[in-house]
């Protein structure tokens, strides 16, 4: 009977034993799953910060750079255009104002070359008179000699001005269409930097947004794990609540062995530190924490 | 990086123990029961979270026999249990135990207790 009661203990015990160690294997197998998730993620955002920071996370990255000095060079270069094709306006608003004065001048040449011939008429019929000198006659040879010049020279300028007269309007209308063009560049190429801007800024929002979100997540993940980890502690409970059954059945064999009287040299209980009171499996004060 | 040495003959306690304070940024050590833990006891090591129940030598005579060398004196030590009868609490508190935790812990109430008591 004391044989037969020794033995069911130790077949108790042994399936005790394999039971916890089943179930321990497979509890520390999970353990490291949850730890092998947290740190997959842990790892993965990560490289996503990296990513995501690296070309426009930050003011300071080398692709926010790029932009800025991209948009501040397109903005000072139209700015420089703008200003060099106004110049360009005044400078041909002047000659257009310079070409009139020459051809006012040219009038008044006119004017006075008629005023030359009139002297050079005056000098010939001095010279035609039987008082008239050979000097009147030198004179009236000189001012048409003179009048004739003057009036080539005139035409030469007339012409000039009449022509520039029709160019310099052209011009004028020519930098008016290119100061309207350079003026729509500018507002066209200050539109395109607002816009590269403000998508820069709205990727930049996206990147925080999703990097904190990145964060919560992974703060969830860590608390998850932590939850399961905690979960998984029963398996520590439950073991030791299996071995007290060895406990009990220890002095039980004891008991026997002595109301037989037969010699009792069992084997101390698996865990005899554990007490004789039931553990509770459901503990409503797990979990608590007292400092001393 | 703080040294914790966790005390606990279950490897499951251990791992969980270990995971919840390495993600804190906790180094753990391990030993399997007090006579283990006394082998290991040096200068670095901040803090001792200790099991109750474990073979060849319990937490509460190991943290007994730790307390008898004036260097462990004021080593802190938690207990980790799943025991909470009065008499080993107060057992554990007269032998210099800093604080009782109950199995299953709660992981982040035990990262505050152990960030507290090596502050």
């Amino acid at each position: 009977m004391f044989a037969r009661l020794r033995e069911l203990r130790e077949r108790v015990l042994a399936r005790v034993r394999q039971v916890n160690a089943t179930t321990e294997t497979n509890i520390l197998a999970t353990g490291n799953h949850v730890q092998r998730v947290v740190e997959v993620a842990q790892r993965h955002i990560a490289t996503l910060r990296g990513v995501l920071a690296g070309p426009v996370g930050h003011e300071d990255s080398d692709l926010a750079r790029a932009i800025r000095n991209q948009t501040a060079h397109v903005r000072q270069h139209a700015s420089r255009v703008s200003a060099a094709v106004t110049q360009q306006g005044t400078q041909v608003a002047a000659v257009a104002s310079q070409v009139h004065a020459i051809t006012e001048a040219a009038r008044e040449i006119n004017r006075l070359n008629a005023a030359a011939r009139v002297l050079s008429i005056n000098a010939r019929i001095e010279a035609s008179r039987a008082t008239g000198s050979a000097v009147f006659r030198a004179i009236a040879n000189e001012m048409q000699q003179l009048s004739k010049a003057i009036a080539h020279a005139n035409k030469t300028v007339y012409d000039l001005s009449a022509m520039m007269a029709t160019t310099v309007p052209a011009l004028v209308e020519h930098n008016q269409a290119l100061a309207q063009l350079v003026d729509g560049y500018a507002t066209e190429a200050g539109d395109r930097i607002d816009a590269v801007e403000r998508q820069v800024r709205e990727l930049r929002a996206a990147v925080s947004e999703t990097l904190a979100e990145s964060d919560d997540a992974l703060a969830q993940i860590v608390d998850e794990s932590h939850a399961a980890l905690s979960d998984l502690q029963f398996q520590d409970v439950c073991a030791q609540a299996l071995l007290q059954i060895d406990s009990w059945l220890v002095a039980l064999a004891r008991d026997v062995a002595v109301s037989l009287g037969v010699p009792h040299d069992l084997p101390n209980a698996a865990h005899a530190t554990v007490g004789d009171e039931d553990i509770q499996l459901a503990r409503r004060d797990a979990g608590d924490v007292a400092l001393f | 990086m703080k040294k914790i040495l966790v005390i606990d003959d279950s490897p499951t306690v251990r791992q969980q123990v270990g995971l919840a304070l390495s993600q804190a940024g906790f180094q753990v050590l391990e030993a399997v029961d007090g006579l283990d833990a006394i082998s290991k006891v040096d200068a670095s090591i901040a803090m001792l979270i200790c099991d109750v129940n474990m073979p060849r030598m319990n937490g509460l005579e190991m943290l007994e026999k730790l307390r008898t060398d004036a260097r462990w004196n004021a080593l802190p030590v938690v207990m980790l249990t799943t025991e909470g009868q009065a008499s080993l609490l107060d057992r554990a508190k007269k032998a210099g135990a800093k604080g009782w935790i109950i199995k299953p812990f709660k992981a982040h109430l035990l990262v505050a207790a152990v960030q507290k008591l090596t502050a």
